[in-house]
């Protein structure tokens, strides 16, 4: 017995030895955690209830010069899936349900799920953009079913006069996977991105981007373990964008679009003095607003099919061979080399032979001009006269005045993919096709045919450079604060007398023998210009037949133009695909659209 | 009045009492800040507290002479409720677990605790003359039918308490070294097959999960990193001034029932959990004296027994909550949330008092 409790005491010993074993290795556990671990808990419980919720800002607004709204931000509510630690199928599950209550389109489906792989970090992904209250309020009446989708407000942005300003605007779209892996290769610009679901993608909103769009604030709130609200921290405001005044006139643009209507074709008018441009008009056009929240797929495939060209920026996107209304720039080309002077006179008799060669090169009027001096070779277009002088002249000389002007060039106005044009020289030739040049294509050349390209806005730039004879600062789509005349260069380009002679030339267009002269008595705004008629295709020998030549063969009808002529405050350039000859087409336009100006710079005033 | 009360603290020691009630309300109150001191929970353990208390003081009345005249019957309740319960028991996560009383839900595994113990020392005592390698084998066998009925309910962490009970009775009644050595063999070589058979698979990976919590974050491993992460993150005073982010905001549930020890660590640090130690401590060293005080060798035994449980299950449930042991039902003893346990508890207590009573009699 004695020994049994002998055992006993013993056994009772060890088991408190144990115990106090055990529970110094629990002191030493916490200590550890509390003490030694505590700042790396710490950080971690943070990070458990922390969240960061960024703060949209309000993207700039778009405004015309007279304050008209171009580009604004709506209140609009998205319903949105809260996706956190879900698998597929309960999302999926969650869809389905909606679809009960609200019409859930495949294409909607489609559009969800790519914003889902598109963008891993996004908690909440919206499945309804810009709901209508209808809906929104039968979503309501079913809301508790739906704990994981919530209604979210957002600005959407709205372009009220849709295709109108479509090009020139552009528009903003969902930032896509591709627009992600640009931000990865620049670590500032994707923080300057966070909080930000849209990104600015054409014309304007893409240029502006920067400025337009702000900067994100924070909130950093505290959630508990069901992701509800419980308190804020930290609260930093965003920044708003910079709204943006533009020089474009809301009139105009509309009137352009009227004019543009029936045609593929641009029309361009700027400030002669500021190179601030007026109208910007590309037609056929689209609507900007579809493409806010991601356009569908079948909508994108048939803009881009669509033969016409919507999507295409005509103003600074697309090039034209520029025809006749080059000839005023060569003009300059032969009378400063010396070549030709004003009273210079050669004789049209309807074609040209190249000197050494039996290529003939024909007028488009077939019985020739007869007599021909400067001023009557611009007035009618006189096609031999230029034949003459580029021979003359040779290709460097007329391609060295004619860089002057910008051709061949971009103009740099303030617009993505804007294009160069091609002004086709010897080196241009070697380059390109790794061929020499031949002579016919310099006369080619002086006619703005061959390869010679230019986008309508290099059109309306040379001219203003001709017309200020300076190197002027590039088209510019801002307003300018103060009304000023600005060049880059204070030396002129040329000497006045030339300019001024060629402009008697432009003058004479809209006069009683000019190729315009269908208004020369009713010219009240006093209109001056160049048209010009671009082939689009060569008819070997055959004869131009208007009536029965196929649409998308037919030539390209341009007209250049300022007003008014003993004052130049506006100049235009007016480009209609396939639609014939310039005087007959685009020259009305561009009477009627000046005319327009006009009177509403009464009115203003 | 007064003369009633005397009478009553006459049969518990006081000092012990003191201690007991001190630490209850300091998990009353800890029970508050986890689930709200409006909440359901705190009143439901405020009435726990009073009636357990009112328990202990009339157990601490019970002759234990009667007790072990009935021990064997007890037993057989104890068995019958478990079988009840494995047929009609209210099923909670998977587990059948309780017998739903309308009132409140009995936890029949805890019943067993308080009655196991009192029959195998019944057993020791009246074999006394027998063969001690039958005594044992009674002792082992009475014990694995309440442990394998808790097994499958299936609820791990009691029936290893169980178990834990019998072989702490063979091993202080004097078990001799060889037998311990054997016995310990054949536990080592149960473990494969307890790992294969009869483990399932979340038991398994709680296990796992000690070696690796961050394997699993958000399934087996979510308690322990959590659990972790609100202990480390109380740092020295802990974060009662501000936010306990861990145990307000839900990252870390069920804080008022088994992980009650994270809210106390996360809100009032280190120095919280040293305070609470020092009671514990002071009630463990008080329950440690009383108890080897008893002159009966049986009564002592089983007045240790019930000390052990007590200890262990203090130990296991901090080793738990701080991720050095793996993630089993157990509470911490008078501080969760939990009527049940907070009866067993006091009902032990009560009995210790009731053995210390009759030592005091037979002295007088």
């Amino acid at each position: 017995m004695e020994d049994k409790k002998f055992i006993f005491d013993r056994r009772i010993k060890l088991i408190l030895l144990v115990f106090i074993i055990f529970f110094s290795l629990i002191i030493t556990r916490l200590f550890w955690l509390q003490i030694y671990k505590n700042d790396f808990y710490f950080e971690r419980s943070q990070a458990n209830s922390e969240r960061i919720e960024p703060i949209k800002p309000l993207r700039g607004m778009i405004y015309d010069r007279h304050k008209n709204v171009l580009a604004e931000n709506l209140l609009a509510y998205d319903l949105v899936i809260n996706i956190e630690k879900k698998s597929n199928q309960e999302i999926e599950y969650i869809i389905t349900k909606l679809s009960e209550i609200l019409p859930i389109t495949d294409e909607i489906k489609k559009k969800f799920y790519k914003l889902k792989t598109e963008r891993k970090f996004l908690r909440f992904i919206p499945i309804v953009t810009n709901i209508d209250a209808k809906l929104l309020t039968s979503f309501v009446s079913h809301k508790y079913e739906f704990p994981d989708v919530k209604i979210k407000e957002e600005f959407l942005r709205s372009y009220p006069y849709s295709h109108i300003n479509a090009h020139l605007i552009g528009y903003i779209n969902r930032i896509s996977a591709h627009d992600l892996n640009n931000f990865k290769q620049d670590q500032k610009l994707l923080e300057s991105y966070f909080g930000f679901t849209h990104k600015g993608k054409q014309g304007v909103e893409k240029f502006f981007e920067e400025s337009l769009k702000g900067k994100a604030g924070f909130k950093k709130i505290r959630v508990n373990a069901q992701n509800s609200f419980v308190n804020e921290i930290e609260h930093i405001p965003p920044t708003d964008g910079k709204d943006l005044n533009l020089s474009i006139d809301l009139d105009l643009q509309i009137r352009a679009s009227e004019l543009l209507k029936d045609y593929k074709g641009a029309i361009i008018m700027t400030h002669v003095k500021t190179n601030e441009i007026l109208t910007y008009q590309s037609n056929p056009s689209f609507d900007p607003n579809h493409f806010v929240n991601g356009i569908g797929f079948d909508e994108w495939n048939n803009l881009n099919l669509d033969p016409k060209k919507p999507m295409l920026d005509r103003i600074i996107s697309a090039t034209y061979p520029p025809g006749s209304t080059i000839k005023p720039f060569i003009s300059i080309a032969g009378l400063e080399h010396n070549q030709i002077s004003k009273d210079f006179k050669i004789s049209d008799p309807g074609y040209y032979r190249l000197p050494n060669s039996k290529k003939i090169f024909k007028d488009w009027k077939k019985e020739g001009h007869g007599e021909v001096d400067l001023i009557k070779a611009i007035a009618e277009s006189c096609d031999v006269y230029f034949y003459n002088l580029a021979y003359k002249l040779g290709i460097n000389k007329l391609s060295h005045t004619l860089t002057k002007f910008s051709f061949g060039n971009q103009t740099g106005v303030q617009l993505p993919s804007e294009k160069n044009g091609i002004l086709p020289s010897p080196e241009w030739k070697q380059k390109r096709y790794k061929q020499k040049w031949n002579q016919y294509e310099t006369i080619n050349t002086s006619i703005g045919q061959g390869d010679f390209l230019v986008t309508p806005i290099q059109l309306t730039h040379a001219l203003n450079t001709l017309l200020n004879n300076k190197k002027i600062a590039p088209p510019s789509i801002i307003q300018k604060e103060i009304f000023t005349d600005e060049f880059i260069e204070s030396s002129s380009i040329t000497d006045d007398e030339f300019i001024e002679i060629v402009k008697l030339g432009m003058q004479q267009v809209t006069g009683d023998s000019g190729t315009f002269r269908s208004i020369a008595h009713k010219n009240l705004n006093k209109l001056a210009g160049k048209t010009g008629t671009a082939q689009v295709f060569s008819l070997k020998n055959k004869d131009y037949d208007e009536a029965n030549i196929e649409d998308h063969l037919k030539d390209h009808s341009l007209f250049i133009g300022y007003a008014p002529f003993d004052d130049p405050t506006v100049s235009i350039a007016v480009v209609i695909e396939n639609g014939g000859h310039g005087s007959s087409v685009a020259a009305p336009i561009a009477k009627k659209l000046v005319d327009y100006y006009f009177e509403l710079a009464m009115n203003h005033e | 009045m007064s003369n009633l009360l005397n009478i009553i603290f006459n049969y518990v020691d006081k000092q012990f009492t003191v201690y007991l009630t001190t630490l209850m309300l300091f998990g009353l109150y800890l029970i508050g800040e986890a689930a709200g001191f409006d909440s359901n929970f705190f009143y439901k353990q405020c009435i726990f507290i009073i009636s357990g208390l009112f328990i202990y003081f009339l157990v601490s009345l019970t002759n234990v002479r009667t007790l072990y005249r009935f021990s064997f019957l007890l037993y057989l309740i104890s068995i019958f409720l478990l079988m009840l319960t494995f047929f009609i028991g209210s099923e909670v996560n998977g587990s059948k677990r309780w017998l739903n009383l309308i009132l409140f839900k009995f936890q029949t595994s805890e019943l067993i605790k308080i009655t196991l113990p009192i029959f195998l020392i019944f057993i020791v005592e009246n074999f006394k003359k027998k063969s001690e390698t039958m005594v044992e084998f009674f002792i082992l066998s009475f014990t694995l039918i309440p442990f394998v009925l808790i097994l499958i309910q299936p609820d791990l962490g009691s029936s290893l308490i169980i178990l834990f009970i019998g072989l702490i009775i063979i091993f202080l009644n004097g078990l001799n070294i060889y037998k311990i050595i054997s016995g310990i063999i054949v536990l080592l070589a149960a473990i494969p097959y307890a790992w294969f058979y009869v483990l399932k698979d979340y038991q398994k990976s709680r296990v796992l999960n000690l070696f690796d919590p961050f394997s699993n974050p958000l399934e087996s491993g979510y308690h322990s990193i959590q659990s972790s992460i609100a202990i480390g993150s109380g740092g020295l005073l802990g974060k009662a001034s501000e936010y306990g982010t861990q145990t307000d905001l839900l990252f870390l549930p069920e804080t008022h029932t088994d992980f009650i020890f994270a809210v106390l660590a996360e809100n009032y640090g280190f120095l919280g959990n040293l305070i609470y130690f020092v009671i514990a401590f002071l009630l463990i060293s008080r329950l440690v004296k009383i108890t080897l005080d008893l002159h009966l060798h049986s009564n002592r035994l089983l007045a240790v027994t019930y000390v052990i449980i007590f200890i262990v299950c203090f130990l296991i449930n901090i080793a738990m909550v701080s991720g050095l042991f793996p993630i089993v039902g157990i509470p911490l003893p008078l501080t969760s949330y939990g009527g049940s346990s907070l009866f067993i508890y006091l009902i032990i207590f009560g009995l210790i008092n009731a053995l210390h009573n009759r030592k005091t009699l037979i002295a007088n």
